[in-house]
């Protein structure tokens, strides 16, 4: 029979190398590790501490990646359509009120991206704005211009972590895919950049439909284990540039053999156990998109928003991401990505207001204000 | 007036606070069949019931009960929804509940679905620093008292209906549970850690499911001394895990999710 110590995980769900990681943070950055003892000592309490992710520079980017959601929000997609983008876009101010409130929220993470975020010639005034001694500062890229000089120059600034995205172990298949050659070749000069800069770093890679079953998609996941870098794995969502590519989709076969392999591989999904938390869909609680204009949106890969951060306080926001019924309640499955109510819901509201505007996202009143919110317990 | 609805949900008053009614059910089981000589044998084998019990007993008492259940218009929908046969006997240390979890079924649970998937986990988490040890006591109206009792004295045989209350925060579970009537020739209790634990052992595939989500079953009728803190059962893929985790969406709302679900247990 089983003892009951080898049954029950740890008391916080961490690994050891999150453990060690927290360790560093309370000499390196005493505020970041403040702030998450903070949260696992009031998540009992409902607090939330998400991810906020900031989409820079307009989007731009220099690849045409073809499962690329950023498409339409890009200068160069909305000048194809005849479009001018005249809402107001945030401020180096902006950012750095952002950071302020993040900061009273007890957020310690920010994940700078694009586009390709280090095409923004501005860059370094936003991750002093951001403030890396009080967050977590962590870079997406594809790679191609992330050599030793620029990794060394992120960590110079007090960034934490490059995620650096590389879609086949298939050098041609890469290339293809991101519609760049030579683009394969950088992501692997940049993985060497940025261990030599001593940053932390995880390779991020999207799968569609069945891709994990790949004889390639094990080489990958071997790759990572053999060079010690953990696999962050998106699953393809039938927005931006994919609306229409719904044999893309992931099934929860897909998913579930996923979840199999974390056990052999260092590879995680944005749904995976982590922070003390069980695996499930982290709208508002565990990640929120900061759009160019300030538009809050409580997932990567939606086009809906709750709320604009330059005209209410971000607290106000998440409190109501959280009452929403979509976005706050426990539910397992990726909504966007999995659950074909919400995506119909989702593509449909975004069709709707594309007759009142082109630009996205969808403004709260628009879109996520017609869905339902959670009844507080006084209510009843 | 049915209690239930056509999938076999409890049909909310006005004071249940639920996630929104949903025809559909996006969590489902799995399809699974009741085999009583495989659940006998894998409750003999986990030893929740002893030698002296047998699997004819087990079937007939089980199949009266679901009949009589039948019988009676105000609770016959239930059987509408998914039901698991139980026998148990010597269970329920009401002293020491969280104990009893820790040190006797959960290990119990992590050996029969490792039986059935060898290259898969099932592991349990206490969020924060919380503990399962002196620190789980019988939920107030949840009528456990008695079954726990009637465990001790007796072998117990009924059924555990998982989503009987799918759907409703873990108060309105209490209290709608509160408001149901008796079952002439039967008991009920809102279901908890021994039923439920019985029923992941001698099904051990019940919370697997390759082509949608699976409900969340919380353990309702065990409440933890922290009342911000609640025990579920869930899977994550291919996997089976225990949480003791936070029941708050947010600062003073508790959860209410289409996911999480209340059982009902009905036995002779």
């Amino acid at each position: 029979m089983s003892n009951s110590l080898q049954i029950l995980a740890d008391h916080e769900a961490l690994t050891l190398t999150e453990k060690n990681k927290r360790r560093d943070q309370s000499i390196k950055r005493p505020r970041v590790y403040e702030k998450i003892q903070n949260y696992f000592k009031n998540m009992l309490d409902g607090d939330i501490s998400p991810i906020l992710r900031l989409k820079i520079n307009r989007s731009l980017c220099n690849f045409h990646c073809q499962h690329c959601c950023e498409e339409p929000y890009m200068t160069r997609d909305l000048k194809k359509r005849g479009i001018v983008d005249s809402r107001p876009q945030m401020s180096t101010e902006d950012y750095k009120e952002l950071s302020r409130q993040a900061d009273e929220y007890g957020i310690f993470r920010f994940v700078i991206t694009g586009g390709e975020a280090l095409i923004d010639k501005n860059l370094d005034k936003l991750i002093v704005a951001l403030d890396p001694m009080k967050h977590l500062i962590i870079l997406d890229t594809n790679g191609w211009t992330f050599d030793e000089e620029k990794a060394k120059w992120f960590a110079g600034l007090g960034g934490y972590k490059a995620q650096i995205s590389l879609d086949s172990m298939i050098e041609e298949e890469h290339d293809s895919f991101r519609g760049k050659k030579g683009a394969y070749k950088r992501v692997m000069r940049a993985l060497d950049a940025a261990k030599k800069a001593d940053l932390e770093l995880l390779i991020s890679t999207c799968v569609i439909k069945d891709r994990v079953f790949s004889e390639e998609f094990t080489t990958m996941c071997e790759y990572c284990k053999d060079n010690d870098i953990p696999l962050y794995v998106t699953l393809a969502k039938p927005v931006g540039t994919a609306r229409d590519q719904d044999t893309w989709v992931c099934t929860k076969e897909d998913v579930d053999y996923l979840k199999f392999l974390e056990t052999k591989y260092n590879i995680f999904t944005h749904m995976t156990p982590n922070y003390g938390q069980p695996g499930r869909c982290i709208t508002v609680k565990g990640i929120n998109t900061v759009n160019h204009d300030g538009e809050i949106i409580p997932c990567p890969y939606m086009d809906l928003s709750i709320g604009n951060v330059t005209k209410e306080p971000l607290s106000v926001i998440l409190e109501r991401g959280m009452m929403n019924s979509w976005l706050g309640p426990y539910r397992d499955e990726c909504i966007i990505g999995e659950n074909f109510d919400f995506i119909k819901f989702h593509n449909q509201t975004v069709k709707d207001y594309e007759k009142i505007s082109p630009l996205l996202p969808v403004p709260y009143e628009f879109g996520f204000a017609k869905t339902k919110t959670i009844e507080k317990n006084t209510d009843k | 007036m049915a209690y239930f609805n056509s999938n076999g949900v409890c049909i909310p008053s006005s004071s249940s606070r639920t996630y929104k009614y949903n025809e559909n059910q996006y969590y489902k089981f799995a399809d699974f069949q009741v085999n009583y000589e495989s659940i006998f044998n894998n409750l003999l084998k986990s030893r929740l019931i002893s030698k002296l019990r047998n699997k004819d007993d087990f079937e007939k008492k089980a199949t009266d009960i679901l009949l009589k259940i039948g019988e009676n218009p105000l609770y016959s929908n239930v059987l509408n929804g998914p039901k698991i046969p139980f026998i148990i006997e010597g269970f329920g240390n009401e002293n020491d509940l969280g104990t009893e979890l820790e040190n006797e079924l959960l290990p119990k649970i992590k050996d029969s679905f490792n039986s059935k998937y060898s290259e898969c986990y099932f592991k349990a988490i206490l969020q924060s620093d919380s503990e399962l040890s002196s620190s789980v006591k019988i939920t107030n109206n949840s009528n456990y008292e008695a079954f726990i009792n009637k465990c001790q004295k007796d072998y117990v045989i009924g059924w555990y209906f998982p989503t009987a209350f799918m759907g409703y925060d873990i108060d309105s579970q209490i209290t709608r549970f509160k408001e149901l009537p008796e079952i002439t020739d039967l008991n009920k209790c809102l279901s908890g850690g021994i039923e439920i634990s019985s029923s992941l052992i001698s099904i051990p595939e019940l919370l697997i499911n390759t082509s949608t989500y699976s409900p969340i079953l919380c353990i309702t009728a065990y409440q933890h001394v922290d009342p911000r803190l609640v025990l579920i059962f869930k899977s994550y893929g291919p996997h089976l895990e225990f949480w003791c985790m936070t029941q708050m969406l947010t600062k003073g709302i508790t959860q209410v999710s289409e996911q999480w679900t209340g059982g009902l247990t009905i036995y002779n």
